[in-house]
This record gives structure tokens, C-alpha cells and sequence, in this order.
């Protein structure tokens, strides 16, 4: 189990609560597309992703960046039992939806760098290290039931 | 070989010609020696590491951030052909250096960070992420192309 101190838990709240999901939830997502455009094999159903523009205004693809955060919620609700806290949504991922876990580590570097945009040098090196050690933890959480 | 799009050329060249060297470098470098604590262990020559505020005060530290961030200089003028150009410093890396290639990965991580925080999301945005990112990418290729 993840052993976490108390500035650890006070920082990664902190950052969180300074997130509004339904603002960079889309652009989270938009960016995991773009930036890693070999994701779109998982979203066939989301209509036009031909281009930068069509991607950033997709509607679904908002709407799905919305979803992802709300889940990444329980991880800062549930720090001590992240395992647990994701093993459906992992078994999900796994099973069904077919997801490569290595595009976990992919959206985590996404929802960093927009963090950083968002926060700027309000996100020093010793957060980015606490919050980095966090989203590794929900990687590898959500990478639990692979096998 | 690479292949550029035009917009990715236009993109790298644009915030390249942004980004203040002696200002990103030191702070990519200490990012990486707080964030990635192993790290440190090629650089027992710069003095105080012990704390966060030590390594952000360093100024050898700051000194060689801004060697490392100056040198991707050299791969923004020659796009097409980054290999040839780290050639000479893969083999240092390798061979005098003795450094793990996986640190140029998190090295360029910290990169991309502190360039994220410094322009927002107006300048850096998904387009020109994903153009800097593939840069960066190519750069860390082409510094681990000579281990063996």
C-alpha cells in the first residue's frame, strides 16, 4: 500500500481543489488525443476526430474528459485504498474496453501539463513531486486487474 | 527519418524563439533533481542537493540547466537531421557520463512542465504540445542512440 504523508494528502487536495473539472476535464482529454493521436482507436464513436479543431470542439470528447475526472475524484477521496477504489474500472478498461495501461501514463502527463498551465509556478517542484507520485498511484491502481 | 508537418515546424520554431534558456534550463533542472531524487547521483560535483531549497539555490545547478536547455538549440536548427547532431554527445553521455537514458525522458518531462506553466494553456496548446513533445522525443532518441 502507497504510504502517505500529511503534506502529501494536504497537497494533493489543495491542487484538486483548484481544479474545476468541467473546465479542464475536456481539455485534458483533447490533449491525449492530439498529442497522443493513437488513443483515438478507443473513441471510434465520438464522430469527427480528423482534425485539431474537430477534436477540440467535439462535444463528446468534452463530455467524456468530464467523466474521466469525476473518477480521478474517488483517487483523492480514497488515497489509502486506491486499489480497491478502481478495481471494477480497472477490470472495465481491462476486459471489456481493451485499453493499452500504458495510455494511463499518457493521460497522467496530460493532466500535469494542463495542471501546469492552469497553475503556473502555483505548481512548485515539490507539489509537481507529490502530485506525480499520486497519479502514478491511480496508474498503477488502474492497472491492477491487467494480467 | 522524422517527418515534419509544416504546422510542427512553424510550432517548435515559435515557441522556441519564446523561451528564455537561462530561465527555463535551471528551473527544467531542478524539477528533475527534486521530482526524480535518484537523478542526483550524476551530479555529486555541485555541492548542496540536501534540500529543495538547496538544489533551487544551486547556482551550479542553474548554470548547467541552462547549458542542457541551450543545447536543444542545436536540434531546433537542424530538425532534419537531430541524430547526426547529438552523435558526439550520445557517445559522452554514454560512455563518460555513464547516464541511465531514462533520465532523458523525465528530463524532457520537466521541460515540457515548466514550459506548460510559463505560457498557459493559450500558447502551449494541444497542437503546439504535441509538436514540442515529438521535438522532445526525437532529442531523447537521438541521445540514447549511441548506447550499446
Amino acid at each position: 500500500m502507497v504510504k502517505w504523508t500529511e503534506l502529501e494528502r494536504s497537497t494533493v487536495k489543495a491542487i484538486w481543489e483548484k481544479i474545476d473539472i468541467d473546465e479542464v476535464g475536456p481539455q485534458i482529454w483533447a490533449r491525449v488525443l492530439i498529442v497522443y493521436p493513437w488513443t483515438e482507436r478507443y473513441f471510434g464513436s465520438f464522430g469527427d476526430l480528423f482534425t485539431i479543431t474537430a477534436i477540440l470542439k467535439n462535444d463528446k470528447v468534452a463530455a467524456h474528459g468530464k467523466v474521466v475526472l469525476k473518477a480521478l475524484d474517488k483517487a483523492v477521496n480514497n488515497m489509502d485504498n486506491m486499489k480497491r477504489t478502481y478495481a471494477d474500472l480497472s477490470q472495465l478498461h481491462f476486459q471489456k474496453l481493451e485499453v493499452d495501461p500504458d495510455s494511463f501514463r499518457l493521460l497522467a502527463d496530460c493532466i500535469t501539463i494542463t495542471i501546469a498551465c492552469k497553475l503556473k509556478s502555483a505548481l512548485s517542484p515539490q507539489s509537481q513531486a507529490i502530485w506525480q507520485k499520486f497519479l502514478y498511484a491511480v496508474v498503477d491502481a488502474m492497472s491492477s486487474q491487467y494480467r | 527519418m522524422v517527418e515534419w508537418t509544416d504546422a510542427e515546424r512553424k510550432a517548435i520554431a515559435s515557441l522556441w524563439g519564446k523561451i528564455d534558456v537561462g530561465e527555463i534550463g535551471p528551473q527544467a533542472l531542478a524539477r528533475l533533481l527534486i521530482v526524480y531524487p535518484w537523478s542526483q547521483r550524476y551530479f555529486k560535483a555541485f555541492g548542496d542537493l540536501s534540500t529543495n531549497a538547496a538544489i533551487m539555490g544551486n547556482p551550479k545547478v542553474a548554470q548547467h540547466g541552462k547549458t542542457v536547455m541551450g543545447g536543444l538549440e542545436n536540434a531546433v536548427k537542424n530538425l532534419d537531421n537531430i541524430k547526426q547532431t547529438y552523435a558526439k554527445l550520445s557517445v559522452m553521455h554514454s560512455e563518460k557520463l555513464h547516464v541511465d537514458p531514462d533520465n532523458f525522458r523525465v528530463l524532457a518531462e520537466c521541460i515540457s512542465l515548466c514550459v506548460a506553466a510559463k505560457f498557459g494553456p493559450s500558447v502551449f496548446t494541444a497542437d503546439v504540445q504535441e509538436a514540442w513533445q515529438k521535438f522532445l522525443a526525437v532529442v531523447v532518441s537521438a541521445l540514447g542512440r549511441q548506447y550499446h
